[in-house]
């Protein structure tokens, strides 16, 4: 394959307007839009096609480029973020440097958000091919840096889902790192009795699996610790992790001698609080490694004073030591997979349910503690005020889910296992009437609907609407519930002796932290977002990270392990390649033009420029670099190339978009990460804003210099939109500070220079946050309708030197 | 696991822990005070009373909270307290979450 | 209970002399928990009273073979060592072990110390650190760190101190241990370490001295002192003794020898037994 010598050439661009089957064609004309495009300057070819992603239409871009000598490409189709490699691939192939191509988005930012609107969508679609062409003339043809991979994974969480991911990868041949918080791996599985639809004991199958990891050469256990730091880049990230000390070493035989003599007995964690451990304890009789672990914050050997030595004489192999440090490793991996679990709600917060104040209220997970014959009551469902068999039981669905007062989303698994404790309950105890409050019974998986008819059919009572209320009856313990059940529009008021609340998954407490470490974004629950729902749905956007299990959202095991299958194999392609391209758009110094004042160095979030003062060198490690594009804004010199989004490149465009009635038009400057993947999400969720919004792509709203925001107004722009990450969540660490400081100085300079300061608009907005873009462009179109001539005249005048 | 534990556990009243005497020598007592500073349990705190030596021994708050780890023993420079096992009572019932 | 009853209730009443009780010691003063721990370390160990001999010198420590209910001598300052070594040789089947101060192990009796260690003599050394000459009225001596006030040094002392465990070290020593009073479990178990290895052994326990240098350098009261090593002390096991000092914001405390070598008996009995062998051999 022969790259062509494309940049000193005259641009001989080929331009494909896509239909997308009715997707974009029922829209916006694209007939029109191709005769529009085939007149703009430097385009040779302009054609339209039903699917250019297809490989009929990827053919036709290869044969153009061939037999035309095509050295530029631009395909106006569906968001950049979701085809750009496979266009950059297809060109590639013909011979034609693949930095050499560019997209236009008119489907996800025009023909599906303005489906009322086909005469503005069609100018809309006409504008963005024409900021396409402007930028795709300008573009230079790059080769990309290549980084090895370090063939290692490290797997954060020790729950079902990280200890399958572990294990696909350790037998693959892949040296992995296996961090848990907890004293044991388990997770949630091991707290479960049974599982769905099968019934089968779920520490049963789950032991076998903790023990492989536990013996696994190519997997190192770390449980008791945590993660603490994250540098690095895909197939090179050195991550730090805290090992907590146990107190206690590997020659601990799990005799339980220790736990027999401590002093200190308190609830434990693993039954939620229905039974006790001592303050050296083994999490559960599985656990793996089954080292036992001393709870410093309870243990009476405080502050470095050894108070207390009891379990020290017990041990007869002297494995207990309690001068052990914590130990901070530095681990140096090639790829990471997330799989941090699930926490329940708490249902404390549902003040009509109880919970707290009645004792014979309890959680589905107090519940499975219960049940297990391996829990505090031996496998008996005793309730926990006089701990006799119940003769009655009502579950409620839906704690915590579907709601606003809790979460707004539903568990996943919540109705199932309910089928399952009942199912469970009949097995044990026949006589037992149980009724089961919901509002949807969603069983939807393989074998779940048997398992549904196979409760009713043992006579489970199933009843549509949830009892607004539980009380309980002072003497007896017992509760009343009372609710309308909404098939037979009667009300009901039923008295069971326990109540189980079934309630739904959040995500784990440590999300908030891990999400910071790897600039992962989180959905408004709080579950990891995936690159891509359909496509990538185990990929985090952040390269080489990987998710799996509830981390990313709520589900049963079954599609846990699944999930974390699939995240292993996606690190497994990463590390079998064992190297992978650096993109090209890490900017290069000019030293012409450089003054050496260190301000690109500084706002670097990755430390990736170096300035010598002395020497009067600047370099940029390009490997280190993420390609936020701060320093070029920065940079008021002129000193530093920032490929594939110069400042001519970004002019160009501005200029293409406001050629035309620019004074009713608001300008954009989105960032890849966020807003424009929110715009993308607006797109992909139908919801329709006004069309005179054009949005021009940025990696990161740091690289949006003054000057591009001066340039629109000077060419009349109605109004301009600087939109980027929120504040904490830059997926570029802290870049979008330098954004927030530069819009406050424009925003100041407008005021002196007399130009209406709410045409200059600053949002912050995450991938998920569609309907927020939409609310703001929506919002802007007030300031928009109140502009006079004077007004865009004055601001023309006042910015035109740019 | 982070939720709080409000319950009282099933198995509270049937596990058995050692019920604790702790005998203090008042007279031997010449009032260091590393008793009073250093039990983890913090069950012992200064006397009012003057003893023979004219210091303030230690006297017990909570026996109840004496958790038996003999550190007092252990620390005491004059050999004026030690605590040993209650014998002979029922011993049942367990220490609160510190 | 009548109060003297109680005493005898004690779960160590039986180690101790009880017509010499109660000890004169000060309030606070560590040399009672020194005896303590080293009570209750001989009581996990089940020792054979009659086997264990405690040779102490002159000092405030110096007391403490009075008050230990096995066969102890009192001797002259800074001549435990000797004396120790005299009894361990003529019976070998004695666990001997010597408690005695700062100022007399090392200061006066400082040459008798690293000879028997480089010798090796199977005696087990426990010295109560004080930083001063305590009983004669607090004089600087061998351990007074530089800059403290003493009687005789009223402008401050301008000698540099020893470190113990690296001189013990460096000496030959084959078990080597220093603690604070506050770390009473884990002196009692580096106490039953000593008497069960073979060779000479030092603990050196770090004591509060309330009356006299705590009190003349501003320590404060003794649990202000103990309070004090709880925050300064470390735990480093198997530390370079060379560098495991005792600095005013800093005491490492550990393990720092532990190895084997044959003891000086030992080798004499071998070495006796050989050359009569070969005597008998002869003839």
């Amino acid at each position: 394959m022969v790259d062509r010598e494309s940049s000193k050439e005259e641009p001989r661009i080929g331009v494909y307007i896509c239909h997308c089957g009715l997707n974009i064609a029922g829209t916006v004309d694209v007939e029109e839009v191709t005769r529009f495009a085939s007149t703009l300057p430097n385009v040779i070819i302009s054609k339209d096609n039903r699917y250019t992603c297809s490989d009929q239409g990827q053919q036709l871009i290869k044969n153009d480029i061939k037999e035309n000598n095509l050295n530029r490409i631009v395909v106006a189709s569906c968001s950049p973020r979701l085809h750009e490699p496979t266009f950059r691939k297809a060109c590639e192939e013909a011979g034609l440097n693949k930095y050499l191509f560019e997209m236009a988005n008119i489907r996800e930012h025009c023909s599906w958000v303005h489906l009322n609107d086909k005469i503005e969508a069609t100018q809309k679609a006409k504008d963005l091919v024409k900021a396409a062409v402007a930028k795709v003339a300008l573009l230079e043809p790059a080769i990309e840096a290549e980084v090895p991979i370090t063939r290692k994974t490290l797997v954060i969480g020790g729950g079902i889902a990280g200890i399958q991911a572990a294990l696909d990868l350790a037998d693959t041949g892949y040296e992995v790192y296996l961090v848990e918080r907890e004293a044991s791996i388990g997770g949630r599985m091991a707290q479960i009795d049974k599982t769905f639809p099968t019934m089968d004991c779920s520490i049963c199958i789950l032991a076998p699996k903790m023990s492989d990891v536990g013996h696994h050469p190519n997997i190192t256990l770390l449980t008791n610790s945590e993660v603490k730091e994250v540098r690095g880049y895909i197939g090179n990230f050195k991550v730090k992790v805290l090992k907590k000390p146990r107190y206690v070493t590997d020659d601990c035989s799990a005799c339980n001698e220790c736990s027999e003599v401590c002093p200190v007995n308190i609830p434990n964690e693993f039954d939620v609080g229905l039974a006790t451990r001592r303050a050296i304890y083994t999490p559960f009789a599985q656990a793996v490694p089954s080292t036992y672990v001393v709870d410093k914050e309870v243990c009476l050997n405080k502050e470095g004073i050894m108070a207390c030595d009891k379990c020290i004489i017990a041990c007869e192999r002297q494995a207990i030591n309690f001068d052990m440090e914590p130990e901070t490793l530095e681990l140096e991996v090639g790829t990471i997979i997330v799989a941090t679990g699930a926490d329940v709600y708490d249902p404390s917060a549902l003040l009509n349910y109880g919970y707290t104040r009645y004792l014979n209220v309890i959680t589905s997970l107090e519940f499975e503690r219960l049940i297990n014959a391996g829990g505090p009551s031996g496998g008996s469902l005793i309730r926990p005020s006089d701990m006799k068999i119940p003769e009655s039981v009502a579950f409620i669905q839906c704690v915590g889910s579907r709601s606003e007062k809790g979460n707004p989303y539903c568990s996943n698994v919540c109705c199932m296992n309910t089928i399952k404790d009942s199912l469970l309950i009949k097995e044990h105890w026949p006589r037992v009437q149980i009724y089961v409050f919901y509002v949807d019974m969603r069983t939807f998986g393989k074998g779940f609907e048997d398992l549904y008819r196979r409760a009713k059919e043992k006579g489970v009572i199933f009843i549509r609407g949830l009892p607004a209320e539980v009380v309980e009856e002072r003497k007896t313990r017992n509760l009343w519930l009372t609710g309308e059940n909404t098939l037979q529009n009667k009300l009901y008021k039923v008295n069971v002796d326990m109540v189980i609340l079934s309630v739904g998954i959040q995500p784990c407490q440590d999300s908030e932290a891990i999400q910071r470490f790897f600039t992962l974004s989180r959905t408004n629950d709080g579950f990891f977002m995936e690159a891509h729902p359909k496509l990538r749905p185990v990929d985090a956007p952040t390269g080489g990270v990987f998710l799996a299990g509830c981390a990313e959202s709520p589900k049963d095991i079954k599609d846990s392990v699944t999930q974390a299958s699939a995240a292993a194999a996606r690190a497994g392609i990463l590390m079998a390649q064992g190297k992978v391209t650096v993109e090209a758009i890490t900017p290069k110094p000019i030293p012409e033009n450089c003054r050496v004042c260190g301000l690109c160095a500084q706002v670097c979030p990755y430390n990736a420029i170096i300035v010598d003062k002395e020497n009067k060198l600047v370099e940029v490690i390009e490997a280190a670099c993420a390609g936020c594009g701060t320093c070029g804004a920065e940079c008021q010199f002129g000193a530093l190339h920032m490929r594939h989004f110069t400042d001519d490149q970004i002019m160009t465009q501005i200029d293409a978009l406001t050629e035309d009635d620019a004074s009713k038009k608001i300008i954009a400057f989105c960032c890849n990460w966020c807003a424009y993947a929110g715009a993308d999400f607006a797109g992909v969720s139908r919801i329709q804003y006004p069309p005179n919004v054009r949005i021009i792509r940025t990696m990161c709203s740091g690289r949006i210099s003054s000057k591009f925001i001066e340039h629109a107004l000077s060419r009349g722009a109605g109004a301009v939109l600087v939109a980027g990450c929120h504040p904490g969540d830059c997926h570029y660490i802290g870049a979008n500070y330098q954004t927030k400081k530069r819009v406050e100085r424009l925003w100041k300079k407008m005021e002196r220079l007399g130009v209406n300061k709410s045409r200059l608009q600053l949002l912050w907005a995450s991938a998920a946050e569609g309907e927020r873009i939409a609310s703001k462009i929506n919002e802007m179109q007030v300031t928009l309708k109140g502009l006079t001539t004077k007004e865009v005249e004055k601001a023309r005048e006042a910015f035109s030197d740019n | 696991m982070p939720q709080k534990l409000w319950r009282e556990p099933l198995d509270a009243q049937k596990t058995k822990l050692p019920k604790a005497e702790i005998c203090i020598i008042t007279d031997l007592c010449k009032g260091c005070g590393f008793c009073i500073e250093f039990c983890p349990k913090n069950v012992l705190e200064q006397s009012e009373q003057l003893n023979k030596k004219g210091k303030h021994p230690p006297e017990v708050t909570d026996e109840s909270s004496c958790a038996l780890c003999g550190f007092c023993t252990a620390i005491c420079p004059e050999f004026a307290i030690f605590v040993v096992e209650k014998k002979g009572e029922n011993n049942v019932g367990n220490e609160e979450k510190e | 209970m009548k109060e003297a009853d109680l005493m005898l209730k004690h779960p160590l009443a039986k180690y101790l002399r009880q017509e010499r009780m109660p000890h004169i010691w000060c309030e606070g003063c560590g040399n009672g928990i020194l005896l303590n721990s080293f009570l209750e370390g001989l009581d996990e160990l089940k020792q054979n009273l009659d086997r264990i001999v405690v040779v102490s010198g002159i000092g405030c420590i110096g007391r403490a073979a009075g008050y230990i209910n096995v066969d102890s001598f009192h001797t002259t300052h800074g001549r435990a060592i000797p004396f120790a070594t005299g009894v361990k040789l003529a019976n070998p089947n004695l666990k001997v072990v010597v408690i005695s101060g700062d100022g007399d192990l090392f200061a006066i009796g400082g040459n008798h110390f690293i000879h028997a260690a480089r010798r090796n003599v199977d005696i087990k050394v426990i010295c109560a650190n004080n930083f001063n000459y305590g009983m004669t009225g607090g004089q600087y001596g061998p351990t007074t760190p530089l800059g403290s006030w003493t009687t005789t040094t009223p402008y401050g002392n301008i000698e540099h101190p020893f470190n113990l465990v690296h001189l013990a070290a460096a000496s030959g020593a084959v078990y080597v241990a220093r603690w604070t009073t506050l770390q009473v479990r884990r002196l009692k178990n580096s106490i039953k370490k000593a008497l069960q290895k073979e060779g000479f052994s030092l603990v050196e326990v770090i004591s509060p001295c309330p009356e006299i240098f705590d009190r003349y350098n501003k320590l404060g009261t003794a649990v202000d002192v103990m309070k004090w090593f709880k925050l300064i002390s470390q735990v480093k096991h198997g530390y370079d003794p060379a560098k495991a000092e005792v600095a005013k914001n800093k005491i490492i405390v550990g393990e720092f020898v532990d190895i084997e070598k044959p003891s000086y008996g030992r080798l004499l009995r071998e070495m006796t037994a050989n050359v009569q062998d070969k005597l008998k051999g002869e003839k």
